[in-house]
């Protein structure tokens, strides 16, 4: 009898014929993300600044610190790639190794906030007696527009990299927190949920195991844009002169100290802008694919 | 026998909302011995879920809170268990089912995954042998290529199929009691009977207590050893099952029976309950039921009817039978 039962459930499930076990990497999101073609394109120009930054000690062999009075404005050519600036400095060898600058701060306000916001977000939305006061502490800080609060934290801290990245994080971590809890106050009601602590499952492992995972989707998306906006908000404070300090060289600073130029060498705010620019959109794209990919809704008709 | 494997005592939970608080459970009794199956019916909202949410220790607080009465099983007060220890008892000894099986299994994780994972909290296993377990366990709720399933997600199983899993699941630690919270409401009919015989089996083999929450009296009559009837969070009838379907006591239990489509009468237009169940904040007087009730006379409005006999392990909460006894050889209609 258990076999036709089974039977029964079977010929109701278009369940796969032969059901393998499947690596993660081989996993259908993993096939429909490489067939979006948004996704693919952000995830080129991000490979390419990615590589550029990793790599520009091979690729700019020129110190970009070093001054050469001769050389100043010389135009994008043959000899000097994106030209020079004021100082005569190689704008390829500063473009480069800002790019690594920028990227590094755009990734630890990446990581940052996707901890702190995630551990905000989820106790606020999984132990309801703390939301309250967590999602008050979380208004406070976003009713500052972002770059006046960050200007605020860095004038406090002190200017400097490691500063602008603090406060970076702690501008946009409100934001992030947010959208965490939103999606746990969904998935905390779900009855897997419940099914777990039937199961005589601890908070935590409710938390981390059922609840996070399940909530990734818009994560994921939202530390892209987190990304982009970090990596252009930090060039705003770097312009301000309160990110990292000339002649260390990040995008934002070069276009800040070619902006008196920008009349004889254009480029040299130019190219830092084109840089920047290819970046977010990269990083744009990317999200996009990922929300378009990893949203369940959207699975049905492309699946 | 001495002790029965659970015994609630009036039981009262009570749920605070903007309107006010309100007793979604009151004053429920009853217990239940080892391999003895319940069935607790009524319509929604009537405290059934509640009850067996109390049990478990799982009525969220806030806005929920158990405000009186006892719990005991196998011996202990579960009202007075620290959390801790309410945990081991979960999923260990006590066990639940849900309602939806689309949504009871987590989307994310294989089904394995989660067999695993009470398998290792429970048992303290490591993987190996708990993956052994749930092959077994699979096997034994009739699913085909156990082993091949393991590795699959949710998704790729069909409504009846992810219940069997939730019964796997909820089996893996040979639990005492089992809590099924309308297991078969979203199934097809067919598989709904289907996943009722593989209960039943699988409650005689493991000798478990089950409470079987349901709105289904025919689910009731196939299953179960004893009812209990809900109505806006009282019990008003509670009687061996052969005994509540031969002589329902209570107006509502009758309409209930009622209600039940046949398919001999030909033509008859089907009978409902008249009206609707009371809000829970604007509870009436007296017996809760006579709104509704085509018996109540002035005296139902004075004060709640006590549970009253009508012969011995059945009684039903309406004032109409004081001073009855039902005599046992004259088998008539009792009241009606």
């Amino acid at each position: 009898m258990a076999n036709e039962i089974v039977g029964g459930a079977t010929a109701v499930a278009p369940a796969d014929p032969a059901p393998r076990r499947r690596s993660r990497w081989q996993s259908p999101v993993v096939r429909r993300l490489l067939r979006h073609r948004m996704f693919v394109s952000g995830a080129i120009l991000l490979l390419i600044v990615g590589l550029a930054a990793i790599f520009a000690d091979l690729l700019a062999p020129s110190d970009p610190l070093k001054i050469s009075i001769r050389t100043r404005f010389e135009p994008p050519g043959a000899e000097w790639l994106f030209g020079t600036d004021n100082f005569g400095r190689s704008q390829w060898s500063r473009v480069l190794y800002g790019a690594r600058l920028s990227l590094m701060i755009g990734l630890g306000v990446v990581i940052l906030n996707a901890v702190f916001g995630t551990l905000v977000g989820a106790l606020a939305g999984y132990f309801r007696s703390l939301d309250n006061l967590l999602m008050r502490i979380t208004d406070a800080f976003m009713a500052f527009p972002v770059i006046l609060l960050a200007i605020g934290i860095t004038a406090a801290l002190g200017p400097g990299s490691l500063n602008a990245v603090i406060a970076l994080a702690a501008v946009y971590t409100p934001r992030t927190a947010r959208i965490v809890r939103a999606s746990v106050l969904v998935v905390r009601e779900m009855e897997y949920v419940e099914a777990a602590r039937a199961m005589g499952a601890t908070h935590w492992r409710i938390i981390w195991h059922h609840i996070l995972p399940n909530c990734m989707a818009p994560l994921i998306v939202q530390l892209t844009f987190i990304f982009a906006y970090s990596v252009l908000s930090e060039a705003v404070l770097s312009f301000l002169g309160l990110g990292a300090q000339p002649p260390t060289p990040t995008w934002g600073n070069i276009i800040a100290e070619g902006r008196q130029y920008i009349r004889e060498a254009p480029w040299i705010t130019a190219i830092p802008g084109i840089a920047l620019a290819m970046t977010v959109m990269g990083l744009n794209l990317l999200g996009d694919g990922l929300r378009d990919v990893l949203d369940p809704r959207l699975k049905v008709q492309q699946g | 026998m001495s002790e029965p494997l659970l015994s609630v005592r009036n039981l009262k939970t009570v749920f605070k909302t903007e309107d006010g608080q309100f007793a979604a459970v009151d004053d429920v009794s009853f217990e239940l011995n080892e391999g003895e199956v319940i069935g607790i019916v009524g319509e929604s909202g009537s405290g059934k879920s509640v009850t067996a949410l109390s049990i478990m220790g799982l009525v969220p607080n806030p806005p929920g809170r158990i405000a009186g009465g006892e719990i005991r099983f196998e011996g202990r007060n579960l009202l007075e268990l620290p959390e801790r220890e309410m945990r081991r008892l979960r999923g260990g000894r006590m066990a639940m089912i849900f309602q939806e099986p689309m949504t009871s299994l987590n989307p994310v994780f294989t089904v394995g995954d989660q067999l695993f994972e009470g398998i290792i909290e429970h048992e303290g296993v490591g993987k190996r042998a708990a993956r052994d377990r749930a092959v077994e366990l699979l096997d034994k709720v009739g699913i085909a290529a156990p082993a091949e399933r393991l590795d699959q997600y949710p998704h790729q199983m069909s409504g009846g199929m992810r219940q069997r899993v939730m019964i796997a699941m909820a089996l893996a630690c040979n639990p005492k009691l089992l809590l099924a919270d309308e297991p078969t409401t979203a199934l097809d009919v067919t598989i709904q009977a289907q996943i009722l015989d593989l209960l039943r089996e699988l409650q005689e083999e493991f000798r478990m207590a089950v409470i079987m929450i349901t709105h289904n009296l025919g689910v009731v009559a196939e299953f179960a050893h004893k009812v209990m009837v809900m109505y806006c969070g009282r019990a008003v009838e509670t009687a061996p099952v052969g005994e509540l379907f031969e002589r329902p006591s209570h107006p509502y239990t009758q309409g209930l029976l009622r209600s039940i489509p046949h398919l001999d009468h030909e033509g008859a237009r089907l009978r409902t309950i008249k009206g609707t169940v009371p809000s829970p904040f604007a509870l009436p007087p007296g017996c809760r039921f006579a709104a509704r009730c085509e018996h109540a006379r002035p005296a139902c409005a004075e004060a709640e009817p006590p549970m009253i006999g009508v012969v011995p392990d059945h009684e039903a909460a309406c004032i109409r039978l004081t001073g009855y006894r039902h005599d046992l050889t004259r088998a008539t209609e009792p009241v009606a």
